[in-house]
Order: structure tokens, then sequence, then C-alpha cells
């Protein structure tokens, strides 16, 4: 059995078949085969993957993230924050810095951070005088936080293969999201410090306060969504629907940049987009269901525990793999299928399941950041005209500063677990 | 027979837009109603979850005409054959097409069943047949849609056509 999945799946992975038909393909031959079930728990299956009211969360974030990177809500952000820390040396790159996390606590995606900052910041750090490739390197880095720092795709997608709570997770994130943004700042400003960079004039009391108010309406949504699913007030994907109608509201009444007759084109791009992650959870789900029938999660589990003692070599052991999986296939799909197999070996290794998924999602953020799922990269390369080379260079500092986050959140559970084990049990 | 297609295409996308942001309306309305008038649809949770599993297969069918399903293709920068792409891009869609044929097959039949027992769903008592409906109306669709790339490529390996990368893109 396990033959057959391996071998049909790598097969057809190699062959460039779309990954939410090819775990169909898997599953498929693998019922036939191997099983006496009839092949009517495939739709089945998949049914009962997708009906779940959570998933719609998904598609609303990106919906709401994809308004508010073609609206006028990045630009005003930029200005509130840029007029906050501007004075500082490096205050434009630490600027970028900030507003990418701030963005990431807005949209639930990376790409969409990397987009929404990225085209009116590179162009601000060149035109200051930054250099060209630490620029479009500093975006490209930062904006990947847009999945640590909730909301996160990523995170709901884990979420739901593992069935932990979504308000738990999004909280775990917090604490990674701050410690990986507060380090490239460092960096940032060690950089600054040596190659005596320019620090931007102070603003007057007048000025701050006019682009603060001009950026009020951004400012809020992070608060009203966090705020509102930690208060208990609405759960995530309320939240989710609340911020889409939140983004439409602002971007078409007060900024007005965004227009009506873009409505259609945003929405279909981005609910498309969603489906094809859907439908590679649903997909992936229905494998995995056919797996744990035949009690694989727990012959992986015996076969671990076996030759590894200590849990802390088998998370090595699991950052290293999805690492190198990462050069075959998105982190995003290798997540959805590899954790609900590692269920019980986390399990018996005692891991909290809420620190190995913030493990997951940095590992992911790294994968964001590295050809060939480079997501990241492939934004930047179309904002920048830059080559794959001269985009990779400029990260490559940051990418060192995030695995050693990777490594520090992996063996410092409560850089990620304080926050929820605190507040939310 | 092109014009029915477009028309039909268009009204796959409309349908996708327009439900998409009517569940984002409802859901934002739902939470008012429960706080400010005090008040909640006991039929909500199961209008979202129902139009997850609409919009997750009307989006994947599309995803498969605007090429957004992710895949990995690297084998297609390696080869330069074109003919060797052409002939495995017809494969792996004549694959994808026959796979979402069965899907639609044994949906149907799951649809069937679910009719012919008249199971209904709890809270709007809504025959569950409709609710599973789109897994084989989507299915074939999506089988459809391979069925035209791999046409596509395997024209393009007859004539001897270059291979574009992209070209499943409109």
């Amino acid at each position: 059995m396990i033959v057959t999945v391996a071998l049909c799946f790598v097969i057809l992975l190699v062959l460039g078949m779309p990954i939410a038909v090819l775990l169909v393909v898997t599953t498929g031959m693998a019922v036939l085969l191997h099983t006496t079930t009839s092949l009517l728990a495939l739709p089945q299956q998949l049914f009962n993957a997708l009906d779940n009211f959570i998933l719609l969360s998904i598609p609303f974030f990106i919906l709401a993230g994809a308004i508010m990177t073609q609206g006028a809500m990045a630009k005003k952000l930029v200005a509130v924050i840029n007029a906050m820390v501007g004075p500082v040396p490096g205050g434009l790159a630490i600027a970028t810095t900030l507003a990418c996390m701030f963005f990431a606590a807005l949209s639930g995606s990376s790409p969409a951070t990397v987009v929404a900052i990225g085209s009116i910041m590179i162009p601000a750090l060149v035109k200051a005088g930054y250099p060209e490739r630490f620029s479009i390197g500093l975006v490209t880095s930062a904006g990947s936080l847009g999945i640590v720092i909730p909301p996160s795709i990523p995170m709901i997608l884990y979420c739901l293969v593992m069935n932990v709570s979504v308000a738990e997770l999004f909280m775990a994130g917090i604490g990674p999201g701050l410690l990986i943004g507060g380090l490239f700042m460092l960096y940032t400003y060690a950089l600054a410090w040596r190659n005596n960079w320019q620090a931007q004039e102070r603003l007057t009391w007048r000025e701050l306060l006019v682009t603060v108010k001009d950026g009020f309406w951004g400012i809020m949504l992070p608060v009203i969504v966090l705020g509102g699913i930690y208060s208990g007030v609405f759960t995530p994907e309320e939240a989710a629907a609340i911020s889409v109608v939140y983004a439409l509201f602002v971007e078409l009444v007060i900024y007005r940049e965004f227009r009506l007759r873009d409505i259609p084109e945003v929405c279909k791009q981005a609910a498309i987009l969603s489906s094809c992650l859907l439908f590679v959870l649903a997909a992936a789900m229905t494998l995995i269901w056919l797996l744990t029938a035949f009690r694989l999660p727990h012959q992986i589990a015996d076969l671990i525990t076996a030759h590894v003692r200590s849990p802390s070599i088998f998370l090595l052991f699991v950052v290293v793999l999805f690492l190198l999986m990462g050069t075959v296939m998105d982190n995003v799909s290798a997540m959805l299928i590899l954790s609900p197999l590692f269920a019980e070996t986390l399990n018996r290794f005692g891991i909290d399941l809420i620190h190995y998924g913030i493990i997951m999602v940095l590992v992911i953020e790294f994968g964001f950041l590295t050809p060939p799922f480079g997501l990241n990269i492939f934004v930047a390369m179309g904002l920048t005209n830059k080559s794959l080379v001269e985009v990779s260079r400029g990260v490559w500092p940051f990418l060192a500063i995030l695995l050693l986050c990777v490594l520090l959140v992996t063996y410092v559970p409560p850089i990620s677990t304080y926050l929820p084990y605190k507040l939310l049990r | 027979m092109k014009r029915i297609i477009g028309i039909l295409n268009r009204i796959e996308e409309w349908t996708l837009v327009l439900t998409l942001l009517a569940l984002a309306g409802l859901t934002a309305v739902q939470v008012f109603c429960r706080y400010v008038l005090n008040f909640s649809f006991d039929w909500f949770q199961e209008v979202g979850r129902y139009g997850g599993v609409f919009i997750a297969f009307l989006g994947a069918s599309l995803g498969v005409k605007y090429g957004s399903h992710f895949a990995m293709d690297l084998v297609y920068e390696r080869v330069s054959s074109d003919r060797f792409r052409h002939a495995l891009k017809v494969f792996i869609n004549a694959l994808g097409a026959v796979t979402f044929l069965v899907v639609a097959w044994y949906g149907l039949e799951q649809t069937m069943k679910l009719r012919q027992f008249g199971a209904i769903t709890s809270a709007l008592e809504f025959p569950k047949f409709w609710t599973c409906l789109p897994i084989p109306v989507f299915s074939v669709v999506m089988a459809f849609r391979f069925f035209h790339l791999a046409a596509k490529h395997l024209q393009g390996l007859l004539r001897n056509e270059p291979f574009a990368p992209g070209a499943d893109r409109p």
C-alpha cells in the first residue's frame, strides 16, 4: 500500500501534475488496489474535508488582503510608520520592516505583503540612497512575516488538518513574529550605523498628527480583527468576513482609490487562488484519511521512537526534512500531507501541537524565500524586474537570521507558547 | 460552440464572485445581528459550510482554466525537447480528466443515494443531495477542461509546435 502511494505520488509529482489532482489520483489508486472499499469514498471524503465552516476564512482573508493591496491602505500605513521611526539611522529601512509586520497583521499571506509594501518601499528606499540589493532583500524577507504574524492562511490550514484551535495558533505566532522582525531591524540598524546611512528629518507634531489621522482606518483593522477574536466577540471566520467588509468600506468610501469596478477582478483572482488551496487541502485530507485507516501514523511513530529517543532530535529531523522537501515541492502542501502523519509521533514525544504548528509556519516562511518554490522571490522579481540570482543575493543575509530564528523557536518553546498558555488556557 | 462556452465561463466566474461576496456580507450581517439585535439565524452555519464546498469546487474548476493549481514544473524547465514536453502534458491532463470523470461518476452516485434516502440538513431541513451536487457538476466541468488542455497539447505534439511555458494560461 505504502509503496503504491509513494510511487504514484513521486512519479506524478515529477511529471508536473497539479498537487491537488495527483493526491486524488494516488488515493483513488490505493483504494482500488488495496482495499475493498468502493470509490464512492472519494467524493464522500472530499466533501467531508470541505464541510467545515472555518474553511471560508481562507477566501475571506485572501480577498481582504487583495483589496488592501490594490487600495491605498498600505500607503497610508507606511506614511504613519515612517513618520514615527524615520529620524532613526536607517529609519526608512526600519520603517519598511515595521510596515511589513503591520501589514502582516492585516493580511494572512506573504506574497501579498511583499506586493503591498514592496511596490511602495523599494522605489522609496532606492531613491533615498539605500543599496538596491539590500532594499529588495529586506522587503522580500520582511514580507514573509505575513504568515507568521496573525492572521495567517497556512496557520488556518494547519489547524484544519491537525484539529487545533485557530485562536491559539494565531496567538502563538505573535512572539516569533516579533522576534524575527526585531532581529531584522537590529541587523538593519547595525548596517545603517556602519555605513552611515542617513536618518530622515523629523516631522512637526502637526504633520505627524495629520499622517496618523489619515492612517487611522488602516491601524484599526488589526485591532478589530485580533481584538475581536481574543475578546471572544467573534470567531476567526467571522473576523475574516468582517475584515473583507471593513476593507471594502474603507477603500471604497474613505480612501477612494479602489473603484467599484475593480471588485469583480480582485474577487475572482482571490476566489480562484483560495479554491486551489482548499482543493489541495481536501485532497490531502482524503489521502490522510486512507493512510490513517492503514494505521500509518502509528507505524511511523513506532519506527521513529525505536530509533530516536529525544524530542529535540526529532524536531531537528523534522526541520531538516522540511527544508529538504522545500526543494521539491511547496512547503504548504508538504505540511498538509506530512503533519498528520507525524501526529502520533508528536503525541508520544509530548510535543505541543501549537509549538509544532509554529515550527511548520516558520519552515514554510523559509521556503517562501528559497527557490524553486520561493513565492516571495518570484513576486519580488516581478516587482523589480531583477533576476532570481540578484533577488536571492539580497535575501540571503536575512535568510541566515531566519534560520537562527527557526532554531530558537524550535528549542525555546515559550517564544511561541507563552502567550497562548498564559492568556487562553 | 465557442460562444456558448464563453458565456458559460462568464456565468461561472460571476457566480463565484457573487457567492464569495454574499457569504462575506452575510457573515458580517450575522455578527451584527447577534450583538446589536440580539438575534441569530440558526441556519447560518449550514449556509456557510455548504457555501464553502460550493466555492471550493467551482473555483478549483476555474483554476484549471487559469492554470493556477500548484504543480512542480521543474521537468519542463530541464527537458528541452518540445515534443516530449507536449507528450507529457497530454498524459498529465488526460489522466486528470479521467480522474475527475471517475470522481464525478461516484459523486453522482452519492448524490442519488442521498436523494433516494431523502436525507435533509439539520437546520434548514433542505434536501441534502443539493449540497452534494457541486461535486459531480464541477468535476465534469473540470474533466472537460483537462480534456481541452490535453487536446491542445496533442495538437501541438502532432503539428510539432514549440512548447511555450505558461501556454495553458489564457
